[in-house]
């Protein structure tokens, strides 16, 4: 298999498409915080974030055989958790309401299932990252928490950089409106 | 509220913290949902999008094609006949009693004139 990216998984990918059960499970091991990560964010709630996380590796592993190695494993994988998440919040668009809804009338940090300890500030982020459309906030998680570059971001949401770049200037655009001007 | 920098902020947000056990546990339950799902089907490929939307424009273009040729056939033939007309209307008008027959092939219309008997 043709590899331009000199991914330092694949070793590992090699030995779990020929069916090695330790390696594929040395792949999660290594990966599972930064999916985890990224479902918990992209969600708001815990036990969808394992769900997601879950079906994120169990969708890689189906589909190992289809895998090019022109991008990174970790991308890839990043494309199967964002997918996946776009997806939840689709078909739970109710669910997602009422959490939004809840966020607006609660102080924030409530909206959120178990969150972190901190400030008020944190849970009023919380909250108005609850509140961006799905598309624009898994641009602000490949970008801000995640360190993908624009290009990369691009190549994992499946758009152009110049619509990931526009995603990121109006989501901090909306995020910084709503953290200034309305009460949470 | 002062001004503040958001991403800074946004990158301060910490996510709740999951317990070793559960990182220990997570590749676990991943592989024992693999063990006892059943194998996937191979799922018959469907066309690409793009190519199903390449077909739909080349009928597309087929079509507006075939209805262009029709009806500029249709025209030609109207056009062939209207001159026909003519011709004949104008025959008809100078040897006036001296057309005795009108034949149509593929090289247009003949007329066999006469002096009347």
């Amino acid at each position: 298999m043709e590899n331009r990216t000199g991914d330092p998984d694949e070793a590992l990918l090699t030995q779990s498409r020929n069916g090695d059960p330790a390696a594929f499970e040395s792949l999660i091991r290594k990966h599972q915080r930064m999916i985890h990560s990224l479902t918990y964010r992209m969600t708001g709630s815990l036990a969808d974030a394992d769900d997601l996380a879950q079906e994120t590796f169990l969708r890689a592993y189906r589909q190992l055989g289809s895998y090019r190695a022109v991008s990174k494993f970790s991308t890839w994988l990043y494309r199967i958790a964002i997918n996946l998440c776009l997806n939840w919040r689709q078909r739970e668009k109710l669910r997602v309401e009422v959490h939004a809804n809840w966020a607006e009338m609660q102080s924030g940090a409530g909206a959120w299932e178990s969150p972190p300890a901190g400030s008020e500030l944190n849970g009023r982020l919380h909250a108005a990252l609850l509140k961006l459309p799905g598309k624009q906030r898994a641009a602000i998680m490949l970008t801000i928490y995640d360190g993908l570059n624009h290009a990369e971001a691009a190549e994992v949401l499946g758009c152009s950089e110049t619509t990931v770049s526009w995603r990121v200037f109006v989501a901090r655009r909306k995020v910084k409106g709503w953290l200034t001007h309305e009460r949470f | 509220m002062k001004d503040f920098d958001l991403e800074s902020e946004l990158k301060a947000l910490r996510v709740p913290e999951r317990g070793q056990e559960f990182w220990d546990a997570f590749p676990q339950r991943v592989l024992a949902q693999l063990r006892s799902a059943p194998a996937p089907q191979p799922v018959r490929r469907m066309a690409p999008p793009r190519l199903a939307w390449a077909a739909g424009l080349a009928l597309a273009c087929l079509a507006a094609a075939f209805c262009l040729w029709q009806s500029r056939t249709e025209r030609a033939v109207c056009y062939a006949f209207l001159r026909d007309e003519r011709e004949l209307r104008r025959t008809i008008q100078h040897f006036p009693d001296h057309v005795r027959a009108l034949m149509q092939d593929e090289h247009g219309l003949h007329r066999l004139i006469e002096d009347p008997p």
